[in-house]
């Protein structure tokens, strides 16, 4: 690992106060991402995975605050920035697609109005016309059928494996560097799991670098290249998939491994 | 298409409905109090007597029984013909269409303000929910929700009128007078507005499609006005329809107060007076454009919200 990563955190802490209590959600994490690269950060529900992703787009509401550490975003440190240059990388430089594809789209406005704001947000001189283009050749290439129809579809108006499909070529618009998935398919039906996955698995050939929460260790398995495991807002081990999967070390791996097998 | 059929479908119910309240408008207003044609006597300075009354009785058709006087009444009604007024002697439905879209203007004018207003006030308060804009918002609106409008209205016309001389005193019933009256009617509702559209931005600000508009580029503002919004609409436009009914059946006391010479005070004159044929024709007028005015939010909700059933 002597590349240079094009997403690095470093000893970032995401706690969340409470009247009496202190939660760290996410307690003193360091790790890499790099283009091309799958990397998957494993865990149960309530480890921290999808605070840390949403501390990566400083997207923390409520309560919650970063209160240390640094995200490099190509050497840039993200925690330093104003909201104004974060706007300008949401969605940009680094997407994301959530774990409710349903949820995560707008239920009173046409597919089409949703996508082509991802792609205006960021590119304001791009004429109307290039923009449907875009968005029709996006869907396609996310492996949906007749494009067009689904432009003018509102979200509850298709199912959930077109909307998280809808989702990804969304997250796709801008050709980001980074792209995080948020447990992309736990809401989908098994089939669709695997088409999902198998379209985020293509595009690390577009040299992305690409985020994987998930709490499947068999998708860890067959799609990551390097694996965090986080236990209590913690990484309690990491290193390549091969690595943790053959010689797990701690003992929390060592029985997410067991329960699987 | 299956847009155009529920329209269709929408509007052909106003037809039972209309039936309905032409029945109640018809029935109340006889089953009130007092005798019309005593009452109608002595506004003309005329002695009681038994010839008398039944001089007047037999004119205006009181002396028949009341589903015949009813049937009397909706065959001249459907002719827009609501007979004559008692007090002034000309006929009722000139009387309304004077009066009416004086009113009209106003409770137009009054829900206009109500949104503008209420909008970047919910908008500002939910994106600094709990903070200091939101507390004084919060507190200027449920003063706003309680203090009675011919209160308000009188503060404004002391201060705004009196004092600072912008408005005249009496408006007149005149378009350019129309702001000091307006915004008396506007305020009241504009607070219930800012509680339940804040309300509803700050639910939505916590769904995962916000997360994602934030997520795409969108800063916290532009997210809210874009994606919070519309939906955040909705369960407004109810309350809306509600409110306007309320104004287009004309305020008493600040048609009073402003001078403003619209329905809601000819209605109250009448029924001091029992009037019948302006207070049905009154009734019906108002009810029409409450059954209208639900219509179009009917129609409005199937282009905001896609998921309603049109079924």
């Amino acid at each position: 690992m002597n590349e240079i990563p094009i997403l690095e955190i470093k000893n970032l802490k995401t706690y969340f106060y409470q009247k009496e209590e202190t939660i760290k959600a996410v307690d003193d994490i360091s790790m890499k991402a790099f283009s091309g690269k799958i990397t998957a950060i494993v865990g149960e529900s309530g480890s921290g995975k999808s605070v840390t992703t949403l501390s990566i787009l400083r997207l923390i509401q409520g309560n919650g605050k970063i209160i240390g550490g640094e995200i490099l975003l190509k050497g840039e440190d993200m925690l330093k920035m104003t909201e104004k240059q974060l706007c300008s990388i949401r969605g940009k430089d680094i997407s994301m697609i959530f774990q409710d594809p349903s949820g995560a789209l707008n239920p009173v406005i046409k597919i089409k109005k949703q996508l082509i704001e991802a792609i205006k947000l960021h590119n304001k001189q791009i004429s109307k016309k290039e923009c449907i283009e875009k968005c029709i050749k996006m869907i396609k290439a996310v492996g949906l059928r007749e494009p067009e129809k689904i432009m003018e579809s509102y979200p509850f108006e298709l199912s959930g494996g077109m909307c998280q499909r809808a989702m990804v070529a969304m997250a796709l618009l801008s050709t980001p560097k980074v792209l995080i998935a948020d447990e992309p398919t736990t809401s989908l039906d098994l089939t669709i799991q695997a088409v999902i996955l198998d379209e985020i698995y293509k595009l690390k050939g577009k040299n992305m670098a690409i985020i994987l929460i998930t709490h499947d260790l068999s998708v860890v398995a067959q799609m990551a290249d390097d694996v965090y495991i986080m236990h209590n807002g913690h990484i309690v081990e990491s290193g390549t998939v091969f690595d943790v999967f053959d010689v797990p070390k701690h003992e929390y791996t060592k029985s997410l491994l067991r329960s699987i097998s | 298409m299956k847009k155009v059929r529920f329209i269709i479908k929408r509007i052909a119910q106003v037809i039972p409905m209309l039936f309905i309240v032409s029945v109640l408008a018809f029935t109340l207003s006889n089953l009130s109090a007092g005798d019309a044609a005593a009452i109608t006597l002595r506004g003309d300075g005329v002695e009681v007597t038994k010839e008398n009354l039944e001089a007047v009785r037999s004119e205006f058709g009181l002396d028949k029984s009341l589903p015949e006087q009813y049937l009397n009444w909706l065959k001249k009604v459907v002719k827009f013909d609501f007979g004559t007024s008692f007090q002034t002697k000309k006929p009722v439905i000139n009387e309304i269409a004077r009066r009416f879209p004086t009113t009209l203007k106003l409770a137009i004018t009054a829900t206009f303000f109500s949104l503008l207003l209420a909008i970047p006030i919910a908008l500002i308060s939910a994106r600094y929910q709990n903070r200091l804009p939101d507390h004084i918002f919060r507190l200027l609106c449920t003063a706003l929700a309680t203090m009675p409008d011919y209160w308000v209205g009188l503060m404004l016309m002391f201060v705004f009128a009196v004092l600072l001389k912008i408005f005249p005193v009496i408006s007149g019933s005149e378009m350019k007078n129309i702001f000091l009256p307006a915004i008396t009617l506007s305020l009241a509702p504009m607070a219930t507005y800012v509680r339940l559209l804040r309300n509803n931005l700050v639910e939505i600000k916590g769904f995962e499609y916000m997360k994602a508009a934030r997520a795409k580029g969108l800063s916290e503002t532009m997210a809210l006005i874009k994606h919070g919004l519309k939906n955040a609409m909705v369960p407004c436009l109810t309350m809306l329809g509600t409110n306007f009914g309320i104004l287009v059946s004309g305020s008493f006391a600040i048609e009073t107060i402003f001078s403003w010479n619209g329905i809601g005070k000819f209605a109250v004159e009448s029924i001091k007076l029992k009037d019948f044929p302006v207070i049905q024709c009154y009734i019906m007028v108002v009810a029409f454009t409450y059954i209208m005015l639900n219509l179009a939010l009917d129609i409005i909700y199937v282009f905001i919200d896609p998921k309603i059933q049109l079924d």
